[in-house]
């Protein structure tokens, strides 16, 4: 038991050396995930505003599931599961990016560009892993 | 013009947005086998083609260690074939050589028999009348 909370602490350390954006902000997903799944409309001003409590709740659901995803692939070094949890964090990012831009008009663009860059990043770092992928394939088959 | 009221306008995001991660999902799930080939542990495609290449390099390094040695053991078996062949020679050439003493003495030894026989043919016709 001890032994693999080590080797899974281990793989989180590693994964933050060699690829930290991509390990911390789905990570930080997580409680911010279960904050908004609990919380509701009330975690966000925006979203008060405009009065999206499922919205919300289902970005909630996206992001904690993303992250847990992204946990796990970090654990289990699945490539698969990892572009799972970053596509549904791409989900709830923008979502969020573009609700917080709609309920607060001006007042949103720090927070909602931040988090549509956030959305955009990963749909980019999937997009790549399968351009990677293919090329891989492509030069097995030669 | 009736204006658009930011749930809706968020709602109708939301639906396009489900959309397409579930497209992207679908994607993903159906190229699940080359993607689980993936090496996700650097930010870097560039590091990931040059540990490729560094491997791929190592295979080589070690096929051709693997030649030199087959190469090694074909020259060390050439030589123990040539040094066995030259012993062979140098054993046959001492046989031919003594054989060949052999038989110069014995054809020595036929033309003095060959003498004395054409000298007694020559006395005997001499005392024919």
């Amino acid at each position: 038991m001890h032994r693999k909370l080590g080797r899974g602490v281990r793989r989180l350390v590693d994964a933050w050396r060699s690829r930290p954006t991509s390990v911390t902000i789905p990570l930080v997903m997580i409680p911010i995930g279960i904050a908004a799944l609990i919380l509701g409309e009330n975690v966000s001003r925006a979203f008060t505003n405009i009065g999206g409590g499922t919205i919300i709740r289902i970005m909630g659901a996206a992001m904690l599931l993303g992250g847990v995803c992204v946990l796990v692939s970090v654990l289990r070094s699945d490539p698969l599961q990892e572009m799972i949890g970053l596509s549904l964090i791409v989900f709830g990012a923008a979502i969020y990016g573009c609700g917080v831009i709609l309920g607060l008009r001006v007042q949103g663009i720090v927070a909602g560009m931040g988090y549509l860059a956030i959305a955009t990043g990963f749909l980019g770092r999937v997009l790549m892993l399968v351009r990677e992928a293919r090329a891989r394939q492509r030069s097995e088959e030669k | 013009m009736p204006t658009l009221s930011p749930e809706f306008a968020l709602n109708v995001l939301a639906i396009f947005l489900g959309g397409g991660t579930v497209q992207l999902l679908i994607f993903l799930f159906r190229r699940r086998a080359e993607i689980r080939q993936v090496n996700t542990t650097s930010d870097s495609v560039q590091v990931n083609a040059a540990m490729d290449l560094v491997s791929k390099h190592q295979q080589d390094g070690e096929a051709f260690r693997e030649m030199i040695k087959s190469q090694d053991a074909k020259v060390s078996r050439l030589e123990a074939r040539y040094d066995t062949a030259q012993l062979e020679f140098t054993q046959q050439l001492r046989d031919a050589h003594a054989e060949n003493v052999r038989l110069t003495t014995r054809v020595a030894q036929l033309q003095t028999d060959l003498d004395i026989a054409t000298r007694q043919i020559a006395d005997l016709r001499a005392r024919l009348p």
